[in-house]
Order: structure tokens, then sequence, then C-alpha cells
């Protein structure tokens, strides 16, 4: 299902200046858009704003529909959203966990489908071991792999996932880009990430969008976005970009800050 | 956890594997509720005149047309009434405290230590002094517990998902209890004796009316909560989480405080202010069955009327021929108890 935004503005409460100023981008179906762009340029405040949980300007067409004409259930169910924040630590087992991201389903009394589905999803992200155990009692990057259980579980159409590698060791970090973009290809889904390895998004995603001053700077295959230059005014770092001889995508050495700092220790 | 087992096992056991022993545990509960219940009738509160045997009393509770007026008047009109409100108002102040812990995200709120009690314990007051008789002295406790939810609703609204429900909660508390002393102090010495004994809390001016009232609030109240089960156990996880999950957060806590506010105020109204129950009862719940709402919020409300059972039934025993106020045997006997099973389970590695 493609997903488009268009002329999204978001000024936050008492703040005189809009954080986000007029951003439009498309994530085209079975296709892996990652979001870059400095810390607190707006990434995590963008998607809120996609989504609706900040009332922002602009539209959202999902498939050409405008998300405006949708309900509330309509869309939970289309689109899978894995927020940046952490769940607070429950003592719920792994299952309930993940059954929550069936909310819209859930009967009181929990139906088949929806366990069934559950424990599906966990033997996907090989963590049916882990599926009667509390949530408090997991690692940090357990618990994050149970968020993207908990956002896969209701199959969405649109998939966006606020950084979803935070945290994440190598390993983890891998398996769970490896996952996203396997699932992308094969579900057809639009998905949308924002991450902040520039590295990771330049191997894992089809297309980059750079965010500067609340605009998108830049937009296109990682070759075309991430050059010494964009880096350069996107995050005023002074990089190194060549060609990974293995993977064909740019890869980014950093070299130093430009705005140089004074250290007096 | 041996692993081959899991995953040779059917989805459906492994969720049924998880949920058996919080059956077990509803299921006893409710035991407990309908054996306390009936102790609660059995056991004579006043003079040893009114003492009735158990085979008279329960004659009386399966047969009520076959025995004497007498004995009539002692079960049905007096003694029924007061066990059923005991479970009644046990069950609406566990469920108003559960609900209320987990929409703030607070082990420490609970219509009481919010001031529900002592806002209706001023109302109560105002009644007393004024001369109002017992109808109104209800009927304002009534108003000014929806008072104190409004108040703390209006002053914390601005900023419903964090501390400052609970920061306002306490403010309109000290307000409520300033307001009670201003009242004392210009108060007879018999209007401060009304005043000092409905604050205690007691079961003993129920009557078939209050407990219907009641029973009909808590009726109507507690399925709009129970079927939100899953929406509240979204919001354990935060409140962003519970946004991302689909969950309209700040619409589920205007309606859980709607809904709390009407079932706190209609159980203190009657009774007085009982403190101990909205606060225990949830965390109980927690220790037996953990944050998953479908049975944590039931077992909440369960445990409350099992506690304020058992504490009616001790309140008649502690000085024979009266009843100690139950307000009171909450506190007193509820306290160590409640604090020997935190410390235990502290120690056993909070196992939740």
């Amino acid at each position: 299902m493609s997903f488009r935004a268009e002329h999204i503005c978001y000024t936050y409460p008492k703040a005189k200046e809009p954080i986000i100023r007029d951003i439009s981008f498309e994530a085209p179906d079975g296709c892996l858009t990652a979001i870059i762009g400095a810390n607190g340029v707006g990434k995590s405040t963008l998607i809120k704003s996609m989504l609706g949980i900040f009332k922002a300007q602009g539209e959202v067409r999902l498939n050409g529909k405008n998300r405006r004409e949708m309900s509330h259930q309509e869309l939970h169910r289309l689109v899978g959203y894995m927020t940046q924040e952490n769940a607070l630590l429950t003592s719920l087992s792994v299952l309930n966990v993940v059954l929550l991201g069936r909310l819209g389903t859930l009967n009181l009394k929990v139906q088949d489908e929806d366990i069934e589905k559950a424990m599906q999803t966990l033997r996907l992200l090989h963590l049916e071991e882990l599926a009667e155990r509390p949530f408090y009692a997991l690692s940090g990057g357990q618990r994050r792999m149970v968020d993207v259980a908990q956002t896969l579980v209701r199959d969405p159409k649109v998939l966006i996932m606020d950084e979803p590698t935070a945290n994440l060791d190598l390993v983890n970090e891998l398996q769970v880009l490896e996952l996203v973009k396997a699932y992308t290809k094969q579900k057809n889904t639009a998905t949308i990430l924002t991450l902040h390895d520039l590295n990771m998004a330049a191997r894992y995603a089809d297309r980059l969008v750079l965010l500067k001053d609340g605009c998108v700077y830049r937009e296109g295959a990682p070759a075309e976005v991430i050059t010494e230059e964009n880096i350069r005014e996107a995050y005023g770092v002074e990089v190194h970009v060549h060609t990974s001889s293995r993977t064909g995508t740019p890869m980014l050495l950093p070299l130093a800050a430009v705005r140089k700092i004074d250290y007096i220790f | 956890m041996d692993h081959k087992q899991t995953l040779n096992d059917s989805s459906r056991a492994v969720y049924a594997r998880l949920n058996r022993r919080k059956y077990w545990i509803l299921f006893g509960l409710v035991l407990f509720c309908f054996f306390a219940c009936i102790t609660d009738i059995l056991t004579a509160a006043a003079s040893p005149a009114y003492r009735l045997s158990t085979q008279e009393v329960l004659n009386c509770l399966l047969h009520p047309a076959q025995v004497s007026a007498g004995t009539y008047v002692i079960v049905i009109k007096m003694r029924l009434p007061i066990a059923l409100m005991a479970l009644v108002v046990g069950f609406s102040l566990g469920t108003a405290g559960a609900t209320m812990q987990t929409i703030l995200h607070n082990p420490l709120a609970s219509p009481y230590t919010l001031g529900v009690g002592t806002a209706a314990g001023f109302g109560a007051s105002v009644a007393i002094v004024l001369g109002l008789g017992s109808v109104m002295t209800s009927v304002l406790a009534f108003v000014f517990a929806m008072l104190i939810c409004l108040m703390i609703y209006f002053l914390g609204r601005n900023n419903v998902n964090s501390g400052s429900l609970v920061l306002s909660g306490i403010a309109c508390l000290f307000l409520f209890q300033a307001l009670q002393a201003l009242l004392q102090y210009g108060a007879s010495e018999d209007q401060n004796q009304s005043i000092v004994f409905w604050s205690f809390g007691s079961l003993q001016r129920t009557d078939w009316m209050k407990l219907l009232i009641t029973t009909v609030v808590v009726a109507v109240t507690t399925p709009l909560i129970f079927t939100d089960s899953w929406k509240y156990t979204a919001l354990t996880m935060g409140d962003d989480k519970a946004v991302s999950l689909g969950v309209n957060v700040s619409g589920l806590k205007i309606k859980a405080f709607f809904l709390i506010s009407l079932m706190a105020a209609v159980s203190v109204c009657f009774t007085g202010s009982i403190g101990f129950i909205g606060l225990a009862g949830p965390h109980i719940a927690r220790m037996l069955v953990g944050e998953d709402q479908r049975f944590y919020l039931p077992i909440s409300a369960l445990c409350g009327a099992s506690i304020l059972s058992a504490a009616s039934i001790i309140s008649k025993l502690i000085q024979p021929g009266s009843v100690f106020p139950v307000g009171i045997v909450t506190s007193i006997i509820g306290v160590p108890f409640f604090f020997s099973l935190v410390f235990r389970s502290n120690r056993g590695g909070g196992r939740a």
C-alpha cells in the first residue's frame, strides 16, 4: 500500500518556529524508505505528525485515500507503528505483549486466531522460547525484538518504525534490518524507518529522505543522498564517502565536525 | 523452561498454561468471598439476646417465610444487607483503586489517597453541623466526593498523562482536610462526636435501599471498566506505547476517571471513609497475577471485597456486644498483614 505525505507542517505548542516546515515524500510499495537527518531535526515529530498523533497540517494518503477520511480502527489496522520510546517494564508475559499488537481485534476471551498469529510472529523472529517469560526479565535487545514482533503481528500494510535499531548490538541490529527488509519485499509493504546509523541506512534502505531545517534536503537512492557535500550540509560533519566493494552501497567515514569546539580541560 | 516442550506445544496450550493459575486464583477468591459473606451473616454483632444459631440463620436465608418475625428482622433486615454491602463496597473500592493505579501509573493512587474519602467526610460534616439528617448526610458526602474528583480532573487535565493528576489530588486532599478542621473548630461537642464517628467508616448504617443504590452503580460501572481490559493492559506499557497500539489514551483516561469517581463516591457516601482497601486490594492482586488487566482488575475487586468482608467479621468479634468501626479494623489489622506481604515478596526477588 503506497504511502504519501504531502506538505506536512507542524509547530510545537508554545514554540515560535515550526519544527517541520513543509515535508512531502513518497514511500512506494515493497520499498524500504529511511528518513535520516541530524538529532532534533524532527524525524520522530514527522512520524507522529503523519500518524495524526500530533495535530499537524498537511495530508497523508494511503493508496490515494486521505488519512483524515479513515476511522481510527481502519488506520490502526493498516499501519504498524513502532515507537522510539521503550515500553515500561511490565510483568506481562511476552506472548501477551505481542498480542497487544492486535488490540483492534482482541476480545476479553482471546481468539485462537490471535494466539496463533502471535506465536507465528514470535517464531518468525526466533523468540518463541521467550513466549512465557515476563517482559521485564528480558535483555534490552530482546525487548526491542519483542517490540518488532508486536508491530508485525497484525500484518500491517504500511510499516513505520522510529529508530528500530536504537540500543541494539551489531547482531540484533542486522537481524532487525534483515528481517524488516525481507518482510517489506515479501509482503510488499511500504516501510518507513528512521535511522541514525547512515552506513546501515545506505546498506538496507532502497530510498533515503534526508531532512534539514524542517524540509526535505535530498531524496533518492542511497548513492545520490550519501555524498560528502550533503552530509556536510545536513549534519555539519566532514566525511569521506566511498563505495563498498562488497555491498556496492556508499560507505561513510566520519573525519571531523565542521563546527570546531574549543576543548578547554 | 524445557524448550523442546514449548516447540511441540500448540499455541493455545502455551496460552492456556499462562493463565491456568490465574483462573484458579479468581475461582478461589470468589469462593472466599462467598464463605466470608456467610460467616459475616452468622456472626452475631449485637447483644447475646439476638444471638441466633447457625441452623436458624441458614433456615432463614433459605426459607425466609417460615421463620419467626424476630429472626427475620435480624437476618434479612440487618445482617444480610450489611454483609452484602461489605462485599459490594470492597469490590467497588478495589476496582476503583486498581483502575486509578493503572491510568496514573502510580502504585500510591487510590480513591482515599487522592482525597475522595476526605471530601466525602467534609460533605457529611457539613450535613451534620447543619442538622440535615441522615439522607442528606449521604447526599452531601456523595456530592463532595464527586466535586473533589472534578476538581482533581480540571486542575490536572492539561496534562492527563503525567503526575499532575496525582499532585492535584493530594492538593485537594489537604484543602478538604483544612476545611473539615475549620468546620469542627466551630462545631458543638455533639456534632463533633457525630463527625468523628462518621469518619471512622462503618457498615452499620446500611439498609436495603443503600445497598441497592450502591449495587446498581457498581453493576453499571464495572462492566464498562472490565470490557476495556486490553486497553488498560496496553496502558501499562506506557502512554506512548498505548498510543502506538491504537488506544485513544486521553479518552480512555477521562472515561476511567469518571467511572472511578462515581464508584468511589457512592461507596464512601454510605459507609464513611474506609481507607485501606483501594490501595491494598490492587497491590495484592498485582502480586498474585501481575499486570494483565483482564485478571488484575477483577482480582483487585475480589481482594477488596474479601478484605472488607473479613474486616466486617473481625469488627464484630473485637468487642463482644458491639461493632467496632470497620474502617479502623481494615487499617489496624490490614496494614501489618499488607507489610508482611510486601516485604516477603521483596525478599523473594519481586516476582510479579
